[in-house]
């Protein structure tokens, strides 16, 4: 008689149970914790009525810096502008905040500062930075701000803020139905060893935003897809005189040099003639600068940094430099290696350049073949440089610094003021 | 499937309690199979050894395997067998162990910037029989079920206009279920 063992019958049978086709199948589910962004709504007039000197508002998401004379105008994004009095750059002062939600660049011409709310363009008269007045609203100007397709704002209200919460979502990894929220959803930015904190707000996030550049009494900006031309020659009183489509999508940045204006997108760069300022023609490409390499220009040469990381998906570190002989048509000279390099000035001979975790460089670039390293600031982590008149602004990853470089072998630290965490 | 995995745990405790009842001789065993992984998405090849002792009707011991199917991986799991008659050519087998994961990249369906793989939980079931050949070595044909479990760490880049743009992550995990068939050698 055979002898079973009956205590070996348990695998078969699970082995059975095993093989019923609601075992034999591909489970996947998708975890992800998000940020919701709710947005605070005002009136038109509640917005416009508070585009003025307010009382200091501590930094927490720092834009695009300019500096006039004595004064830092400071974009803090989506929200309005700080202004700082830098009289004393060892004790620079913030002096007041200008409330214009929506806000994503500034230009100041003379004593007109230049801004973006959302889709109008506001002239602000800064004479006297502590006593800012509007001069004037030129509507509908921008295309309106794109946020992603499942959020549809209150096109009667002004949003003025946000209210922020994480949220953790599990769910099947197959594309869920579409539902649109009375929010955002929005990837969060915690994760980020370099900010670490969260963003104030979605702004930025696939949306239509403004860039500004300055030439020949012209403001001319890009979103998205278009170039807007408007007539500065009486500052307060900005006038659209023309706008112009590129054909191409993606657009974030601009750039004037020389009667031409650079302009960036995700894919590559486009060459603007604007001799003739109000109608800019498109007269020449190059593929290897994108939107996301800050770029500036001598009368020779561009200085391009590339980095990856961004959301151009480059896979180098390295600063380029470009000769100007065919500005249509930039040859690269020379390729320095970096570590992760953003923003770069330059003032004469020197060149300063933004290296990311690596801190401050600055360079003797009277030979660009064979840049000179002169001096570096460790321990920080740099975004962005503007070097005027021996002192060096530096955005870094938590404050605004003030170094000055009279001695450039020796970069003295003069200020800094601590961004809010 | 926690149920069943627990369901198994179950049997492999019981088989292991029978491993110490019997009173016959201890021989080391070494099963070398190879064969396809059937699932919902297709199938893949998959290989593995598996070395032990065997005594009476068990037999017990350690499997490392390349498992193909879905994602490429590496299973590292403890391998139990019982012959429930006594001629000791018809068996049947339960494995549990980690799962480690191979050299993927995500799938296409979805978007990411940096990726990060992680194993889990490898479990199988099934049930063979041996021919012998007349020597020492001997061919297995055998058949049942596999489970491995991966996870995907996805990160992507959040579009910002200053500083190093944020990066966000989020996690798949994967739990595939397919039916096996195996040959190979004993020895």
């Amino acid at each position: 008689m055979k002898k079973i063992n009956f205590l070996g019958a348990i695998p078969f049978l699970l082995t059975i149970i095993s093989l019923t086709p609601g075992c034999i199948k591909d489970n996947c589910s998708h975890s992800y914790t998000y940020q919701y962004y709710k947005p605070v709504y005002k009136t038109t007039q509640e917005v416009r009525a508070n585009i003025k000197s307010n009382n200091p508002q501590p930094i927490k998401s720092p834009g695009k810096l300019f500096v006039l004379g004595n004064y830092i105008f400071l974009n803090e994004l989506d929200k309005g502008i700080h202004i700082i009095d830098n009289s004393n750059p060892s004790n620079p002062i913030n002096k007041s905040f200008i409330d214009i939600p929506g806000n994503m660049d500034l230009a100041v011409y003379g004593q007109t500062l230049y801004a973006d709310l959302y889709t109008d363009l506001v002239a602000l008269d800064i004479s006297n930075p502590n006593d800012v007045t509007l001069k004037k609203i030129v509507e509908n100007v921008f295309p309106h701000r794109i946020y992603n397709s499942t959020f549809a704002p209150d096109s009667t209200l002004v949003i003025s803020d946000w209210e922020i919460r994480d949220t953790i979502m599990t769910e099947s990894c197959d594309p869920p139905a579409i539902a649109f929220f009375d929010g955002i959803r929005v990837a969060p930015s915690a994760f980020s060893s370099a900010s670490g904190k969260a963003l104030s707000s979605p702004a930025g996030m696939g949306g239509s935003m403004a860039r500004f550049a300055l030439m020949n009494d012209r403001l001319y900006t890009v979103t998205y897809s278009d170039v807007n031309v408007f007539n500065i020659s009486n500052p307060t009183v900005p006038l659209l005189v023309n706008s112009l489509s590129t054909g191409n999508w993606n657009i974030e940045t601009i750039f004037p040099f020389q009667n031409k204006l650079f302009i960036g997108s995700q894919s590559g760069m486009f060459v603007y003639n604007a001799s003739n300022p109000d109608k800019p023609v498109q007269e020449g490409t190059f593929g290897h600068v994108q939107s996301c390499d800050p770029v500036i220009a001598d009368s020779k040469y561009a200085y391009v940094t590339l980095r990856s990381g961004s959301v151009c998906q480059g896979f180098t570190n390295e600063l380029d430099i470009l000769t100007l002989a065919n500005i249509t048509s930039p040859q690269l000279v020379k390729v320095y290696n970096m570590t992760n390099p953003y923003g770069l000035s330059k003032d004469g001979n020197l060149l300063f350049i933004c290296d990311g975790e690596d801190g401050l460089k600055a360079f003797d670039a009277t030979d660009v073949q064979h840049l000179q390293p002169l001096s570096q600031v460790s321990g920080i982590t740099t975004y962005d440089v503007i070097a005027f008149n021996k002192i060096a602004l530096v955005v870094t990853s938590d404050a605004l610094m003030q170094f000055d470089y009279s001695d450039p072998y020796n970069l003295r630290l003069l200020s800094k003021i601590q961004f809010l965490d | 499937m926690k149920g069943k995995i627990f369901l198994l745990a179950l049997a492999l405790l019981f088989l292991l309690s029978g491993l110490y009842a019997q009173s016959d001789k201890v021989r080391f065993q070494s099963w070398n199979t190879g064969g396809i992984a059937i699932g919902k998405s297709g199938d893949a090849f998959i290989v593995q050894t598996v070395n032990g002792i065997q005594k009476d009707v068990w037999s017990a011991g350690v499997g490392f395997g390349i498992h193909n199917y879905y994602f490429k991986s590496f299973p590292l799991f403890a391998d139990v067998r019982v012959y429930p008659f006594n001629k000791r050519t018809f068996y049947g087998f339960g494995d549990l162990g980690y799962n480690f994961p191979g050299k993927n990249e995500p799938k296409k369906t979805i978007y990411y910037e940096s990726y990060h793989f992680d194993g889990g939980v490898y479990t199988g079931l099934g049930v063979g029989n041996i021919f012998k050949t007349g020597g020492k070595i001997k061919i297995v044909f055998e058949g049942g079920f596999s489970f491995k479990q991966i996870v995907t760490n996805i990160g992507t880049v959040s579009p910002c206009l200053t500083g190093q743009c944020p990066v966000s992550f989020s996690k798949y995990t994967y739990q595939l279920g397919t039916a096996v068939l195996r040959t190979g050698l004993l020895f």
